[in-house]
């Protein structure tokens, strides 16, 4: 029996004037997988990430989500369907406590956003929740803290909270170990062998070092197109990727 | 200096005893430049919602504060000229009643907000700005257009609207009516300010993109928020109609919209109680200022341009412990 797959993108372009960011695409993401996307700065990837998040409209193509056609809804629609994503640049509401910005994102996970008479710091459940959300990225000592005296590395850790936070079945992290430490790309790499058991991730990174250490499949983009795809070695054998990419990363 | 709960409180009972001394002293005139005050404090209130805590810079609230306005001059007209009010082919009595007044001066300013928040929000920054202002600059002409209710000249209101067992021309019952509603306003806010709509729209003053990756949708956020705000300063304008028992297109005009934005501005943007100490600040200053020279305004923006450079969270930031300038989070 043919497994399916949780993503599938389905010959997905996406143009920018006369420069093609991706072209024609086809990528499939599966169970309990850690999928690297990989290639030079343009390429594509993060615009990629964009469209199947929804923050970017497709010019042509399908994305499917558990096989359900998800290429016309709203990003919202697709984050309360379970596509969590982390932002290049750390992307959280930095005038809120770290708890905060969790509440934020449980209560939007459940919906009832619009709900003007119940009080969402006296919500125990949240609160609850939210701290053992923390509790998986180590920052439950800095609930209370401010976003904004946060240092970077525990912004990442924030984000990644918040995207687990939507109960995901699908993670999109988008160069999350950009910025970080040795240790704090280890904890990060640690984390995420744990994490693709709940949801698979696609995961964008120019650290090849964390690609090699956790990716199960690696697909490499060049000018918006697929290049190649396979595991590790494939991707180190491949002539092409040694040209445009890893060359100079080797 | 003190805490923001002390304060909040103080202003709250100065607000309650000040207009009651001035009576004892036979002082009508106090009362009634605190009633103008507490009505301005809730218009800066409805506003302050939407800029303070959501961001978005409205310079057309005098739309919301002008409709409240004659929507309480009109159905007073009526009522007592015994001519129904008539809208294509039906026909509606007028009515005298503040009950039945401020519950059309709440729906039909939330639905102006609804209808103008719907094409504003579809902008951000200049824009926005420059569609809330456009907005209600066609209702202020539109106002100076029509004959029926008084043009350029405006609508008088031999007595004002009634409520059951109170008697509203007395200048102290006046004031506890408005009051009532300006602690029934920072109720509300302060309910909507802890609620997932207000943190939904807290967040999305600061980072839409954040707010759309957890599953929240920020422009039904915004424009909820915005017809909230709009209801709110309807309000507080069918209040000031009622004070003043006079009701002109100036209500409408821009200068209307930026005195509310200033006094939400002078008394502290991000802080519940800043447009109540805004609204006694500005008024004051008018007063105090306006009797020592015609040219008050220029003083006036000479205090603001200062408390803009030196002190953006307003008037409260000087007089409470926390300097947190954006008070945003729980």
């Amino acid at each position: 029996m043919m497994i399916k797959p949780v993503l599938k993108i389905d010959k997905l372009s996406k143009s920018f004037g006369a420069i093609k960011a991706n072209d024609n695409l086809n990528l499939n993401l599966f169970k309990n997988e850690i999928h690297a996307l990989i290639g030079p700065n343009g390429s594509g990837k993060s615009t990629l990430v964009k469209q199947i998040s929804g923050f970017l409209k497709q010019d042509s193509g399908q994305i499917y989500l558990e096989e359900i056609d998800i290429s016309n809804y709203s990003a919202e629609h697709r984050s309360r369907m379970g596509i969590a994503r982390s932002f290049q640049i750390s992307s959280v509401i930095n005038s809120f406590k770290v708890i905060d910005n969790l509440r934020l994102s449980l209560m939007g996970r459940d919906g009832g956003y619009l709900n003007l008479f119940s009080n969402i710091y006296r919500n125990k459940d949240y609160s609850d929740e939210a701290f053992d959300l923390l509790r998986i990225v180590d920052l439950t000592n800095k609930a209370n803290d401010l976003v904004s005296t946060l240092s970077h590395g525990d912004k990442r850790k924030l984000e990644i909270s918040l995207a687990l936070s939507m109960n995901p079945k699908l993670l999109l992290f988008d160069e999350p170990m950009a910025g970080l430490d040795k240790t704090s790309s280890q904890l990060m790499i640690d984390l995420f062998e744990k994490l693709k058991v709940k949801a698979p991730i696609l995961l964008i990174e120019h650290d090849m070092e964390s690609v090699f250490a956790l990716a199960d499949r690696i697909s490499v983009l060049d000018y918006g197109s697929l290049i190649a795809s396979g595991n590790e070695k494939e991707i180190k054998s491949n002539a092409k990727v040694q040209e445009v990419y890893l060359g100079d990363k080797n | 200096m003190m805490s923001e709960k002390k304060l909040n409180f103080l202003i709250l009972i100065f607000l309650f005893l000040v207009p009651l001394f001035s009576i004892l002293l036979n002082d009508i005139y106090i009362t009634t430049l605190f009633s103008k005050i507490v009505i301005l404090a809730i218009a800066g209130i409805g506003l302050n919602l939407i800029l303070g805590y959501g961001g978005m810079v409205s310079f057309g609230h005098a739309a919301f504060f002008g409709l409240g306005g004659y929507i309480t001059g009109i159905l007073a007209f009526h009522f007592n000229n015994y001519e129904p009010i008539q809208i294509l082919v039906f026909e509606f009595e007028g009515t005298n009643q503040l009950l039945f007044v401020w519950i059309f001066s709440l729906i039909f300013s939330s639905l102006l907000a609804l209808f103008i928040g719907y094409f504003s929000l579809r902008t951000t920054g200049v824009y926005f700005i420059m569609i809330t202002l456009a907005f209600a600059q066609m209702l202020y002409y539109f106002s100076i257009s029509w004959p029926t209710y008084g043009g350029e000249d405006g609508l008088s209101l031999s007595l004002r609207n009634q409520i059951p067992f109170l008697n509203t021309m007395d200048p102290i019952t006046f004031f506890y009516i408005c009051y009532v509603w300006l602690i029934i306003a920072i109720i509300f806010v302060k309910f909507i300010l802890n609620s997932p709509l207000g943190i939904s729209l807290k967040a999305s003053k600061e980072n839409d993109d954040r707010v759309r990756s957890v599953g929240i949708n920020p422009k039904k956020v915004k424009l909820i928020s915005f017809m909230i705000s709009g209801a709110i300063t309807g309000l507080a304008g069918s209040l000031y109609a009622d004070l003043n028992r006079f009701v002109s297109p100036t209500i409408l005009s821009w200068q209307m919209s930026g005195e509310i934005m200033i006094l939400v501005i002078l008394g502290g943007m991000f802080r519940l109680y800043g447009p109540i100490l805004g609204a006694f600040f500005y008024i004051i200053l008018e007063q105090f200022l306006g009797g020592i020279t015609e040219n008050w305004q220029f003083w006036l923006g000479l205090i603001i341009l200062l408390e803009v450079l030196y002190a953006k969270a307003g008037i409260m930031s000087f007089l409470i412990k926390d300097k947190y300038d954006d008070k945003t989070s729980s």
